[in-house]
């Protein structure tokens, strides 16, 4: 298996390095036609790492489409997990959901969800969750401890933890590894999820069985479907996650085998392993570059390869989701976050003992990033090429001949055949072709999101940029909650954050026009993705448009054709938790923890219970103490009431002598 | 920290006014009991008995405001019962229930039996029985389990210029 996987590398290596050589080289003819200039250096080079990252794109999607032809099914969406026949007991495994400033009643239905489909397996006394918060936001704390206490009310199922530490030392890394160093030597699994996660109960014990099979392996990622957003944007991109996403994981799973990446959640990981080799240092050196690691799962992963340990991608597993971002600046602000972890593992790249392929992941993840300033330049160099040979730029004006036209091509062959391989491997799989619209419906599908995927590209350059540069230039960046809830893109919200990519389009658009007019053709969707960025900000950040596609049957995933039973008990829940959270009153859950006796006695149990935290100094409390008397709890910053909620004594106190409201 | 003496500037007050004002304290005490689970009709009787009673006990009646005073009165009570509740509706070895599960059991409960309230025998079975099965802490006892460090600034063999010098030294050339 080893040889062969080998082999397979050496291929793909090989098909890489032969496809890029011949890219460069038909561009190289491509500017020599008009003879040599300096800057025709910097395109070759720019072309030839942006050339490389399409094809390792392409060739890993080639090879994904050969396996999935090969196993004859594609189908890791369906939500249906291989049953295994083995009935024996499974070893105690922890869910971990760290939570940061997240909506409590969305947490409640996800642990509600999961919590129920796993006492369906009948598997349930094996596992035990863990709300692991590091919330700072006093509302938002509460009424976590509130659902948490309905939940355990509720009694039946796996057991339900809550933690909440102060300060939240190393995020959510630290977060885990604080878990580890409290329970960590009464599990021997724990399972990550994120905030948006949700998994099938059938999927979990199935991970637990293949660890137990395999004890080499430390990591088991699971590839989550996207599901549950309902705008325009994020309808494309579930899309494109249930049709094109299976495709790319078999291919990226048949070439890293053992040594496969971890993505952060929806993974199960083995607790000792974790412990023993996953502490994260600080990087040496100030942030953005140094100090604390943001993007961890990519390093845990590189340390348990250096180890000897196995990373593996259970591609073949279905019953795993999460949600996207529902808008193109929602997406952009979490890419800002990744940007920054991921350039931080520059550092790492070259650092001793990790396996070459834990090197390339952590390349392949700056590069992600990286490669959009680099397709800046090159348009722009390419822009100033073309003006200063007075408009008349050979790969320009001559995009329709020879050689040009013929890379022009097959660079449009290299983007787009892996979108008509996945929608060739779909009409081979008759009920999920059926989940997705059907042919006529899936094909119009993939041209939708082809479509929106060219128009929001050059934003994402643009932001992409933006964030690299920043990060160079030593910005960094703050620790946010996702929107997980969007309710759409206002006008003025998108020219807020699209302002700069219209003007930069409309300068750009009037540069080439009057001076590199050949250009236009080449340069026309870059153009008109920057210049109508602000509407089409609008149009796909936009519910109302989502929900006219998924009517009209268009950009349909199996996800919402029939939704999995995990993802629909989430919903149930949701609206249960929800219309209970109404149900508790006006007054916000910090309020309630100062004055309600029920609430103010589960915060005080559960601060009893939690890590010892900082308390606040004399004058601060003092000082609160005065406010919360005299004009009332609700007058108090965030900040003071975070450091109320903190410290139970005063707490009480202030529970005893308040006004009332 | 003592959490009964009002920390707030007090005002002189009449004996008369006080008693008012007492009253007054009853009607916040209602609300508070009714918060608890208690039914509006119950909270006000038992409202009504807790300021009553706040008056002939000493370290309540020592302070102003004397509404002020009669709140806290009534909390200390009710929380003193939560307690009692935790250690008594529980199995001989258990350990105690932490109080706010409590009170989240007794807030469905008193809605049903709303005579309960403040009884320290006679509970009804089902509040005694949602009490018993209940976990003794929000989390598990701990299991330690070390995390270590990794180490992660030790530069690989290859961007070391001791390594590339190492053939050439083994040969001699320098």
């Amino acid at each position: 298996v080893i040889r062969l996987r080998g082999d397979l590398r050496a291929g793909f290596l090989g098909l890489v390095a032969v496809s890029t050589s011949v890219g460069a080289g038909a561009f190289h003819l491509v500017l020599a036609q008009d003879g040599g200039q300096a800057l025709d250096v910097v395109l070759l080079l720019l072309f030839t790492i942006l050339f490389l990252w399409i094809c390792v794109s392409f060739w890993t999607a080639a090879l994904g489409a050969v396996e999935a032809f090969r196993l004859r099914s594609t189908d890791a969406a369906g939500g249906v997990a291989p049953a295994t026949a083995d009935e024996s007991p499974l070893p105690p495994t922890a869910i971990l959901l760290p939570v940061f400033n997240e909506s409590a009643t969305r947490i409640a239905a996800t642990v509600r969800a999961i919590r129920a489909s796993l006492a369906a397996t009948g598997h349930g006394s094996s596992f035990a969750f863990f709300v692991l918060s590091d919330t700072t936001d006093a509302d938002r704390w509460v009424e976590e401890e509130i659902v948490w206490t309905e939940i355990v009310a509720e009694g039946d199922g796996p057991a339900v933890h809550y933690r909440r530490r102060s300060p939240n030392v190393g995020r959510k890394s630290g977060n885990i590894a604080d878990w580890c160093a409290r329970w960590g030597a009464a599990h021997r699994y724990m399972l990550v999820l994120d905030a948006d996660s949700l998994m099938e109960g059938a999927t979990i014990v199935e991970m637990v069985r293949r660890m137990e099979r395999d004890p080499r392996v430390a990591i088991l990622q699971t590839p989550p479907r996207l599901v549950n957003q309902g705008t325009f944007f994020a309808r494309a991109r579930q899309f494109a996650s249930g049709v094109y996403g299976p495709m790319h994981d078999a291919g990226f799973a048949a070439l890293s085998g053992g040594d496969a990446n971890y993505w952060g959640h929806n993974a199960l990981l083995r607790v000792e392993a974790y412990a023993r080799h996953c502490g994260l240092p600080p990087l040496p050196g100030a942030p953005p570059l140094g100090g604390e690691i943001l993007s961890h799962d990519f390093v845990e992963a590189a340390l348990l390869r250096r180890a000897g340990w196995r990373v593996e991608l259970a591609q073949d597993l279905g019953g795993s989701y999460e949600e996207a971002p529902a808008t193109l600046a929602d997406h952009a602000r979490r890419d800002e976050r990744w940007c920054q972890g991921n350039l931080q593992h520059l550092r790492l790249v070259l650092m001793r003992g990790f396996h070459p392929a834990s090197r390339v992941h952590f390349g392949t993840g700056a590069m992600a990033y990286v490669a959009s300033p680099l397709w800046l330049v090159f348009l722009v160099v390419g822009l100033l090429l073309a003006i200063g040979a007075g408009g008349e730029a050979p790969w320009g004006a001559r995009i329709f001949d020879g050689h040009a036209l013929a890379l022009f091509l097959t660079t449009m062959a290299m983007l787009l055949a892996p979108k008509a391989w996945a929608y060739l491997l779909l009409l081979r799989d008759r009920p999920r072709l059926a989940a997705h619209g059907g042919a006529a419906r899936a094909a119009a599908s993939v041209a939708t999101e082809t479509l929106v995927s060219t128009l929001a590209a050059p934003s994402f350059m643009l932001f992409h940029t933006q964030f690299v540069v920043g990060t160079f230039l030593g910005r960094t960046v703050r620790w946010t909650t996702h929107r997980r809830d969007a309710a759409g893109t206002t006008l003025a919200e998108a020219a807020r954050d699209h302002g700069v990519h219209t003007a930069i389009g409309v300068v750009a658009s009037v540069a080439t026009a009057a001076f590199a007019p050949g250009l236009l053709p080449w340069m026309s969707p870059v153009l008109a993705g920057l210049v109508f960025a602000i509407p089409l900000a609008v149009l796909l950040g936009s519910p109302r448009v989502g929900a006219a596609l998924r009517r009209a049957r268009l950009l349909l995933t199996p996800e919402e054709t029939h939704a999995p039973p995990v993802v629909a008990r989430f919903h149930r829940e949701l609206a249960v938790a929800e219309a209970r959270r109404d149900a508790r009153g006006a007054d916000a859950p910090f309020e309630q923890a100062v004055r309600d006796p029920v609430v103010h006695a589960v915060h005080v149990d559960l601060v009893r219970a939690s890590p010892a935290s900082r308390p606040p100094t004399p004058a601060r409390r003092r000082r609160i103490e005065r406010i919360a008397l005299r004009r009332g709890p609700s007058r108090l910053t965030p900040s003071d009431r975070a450091a109320l909620l903190e410290d139970v004594e005063l707490l009480a106190r202030l529970h005893r002598w308040v006004r009332p409201t | 920290m003592n959490t009964r003496a009002h920390p707030a500037t007090f005002f002189a007050v009449s004996t008369a006014g006080r008693s008012a004002l007492r009253l007054a304290g009853a009607t916040r005490i209602a609300r508070y009991l009714a918060a608890l689970g208690l039914p509006a009709k119950n909270a006000t009787a038992a409202a009504a008995e807790l300021a009553r009673r706040a008056i002939f006990v000493r370290s309540y009646a020592d302070d102003d405001p004397a509404d002020a005073t009669a709140y806290a009165f009534a909390v200390d009570e009710v929380e003193r019962w939560l307690d009692h509740l935790a250690v008594a509706c529980r199995a001989p070895h258990d350990a105690p229930a932490p109080r706010g599960l409590v009170a989240w059991h007794v807030r469905s409960g008193l809605a049903a039996h709303p005579e309960a309230f403040l009884r320290r025998s006679g509970l009804p079975e089902s509040l005694v029985a949602a009490i018993r099965s209940l976990p003794s802490s929000a989390a598990p006892p701990e299991a330690p389990l070390a995390v270590r460090t990794a180490c992660l600034d030790a530069p690989a063999n290859a961007v070391r210029r001791h390594w590339w010098r190492r053939p050439f030294e083994r040969t001699g050339i320098r």
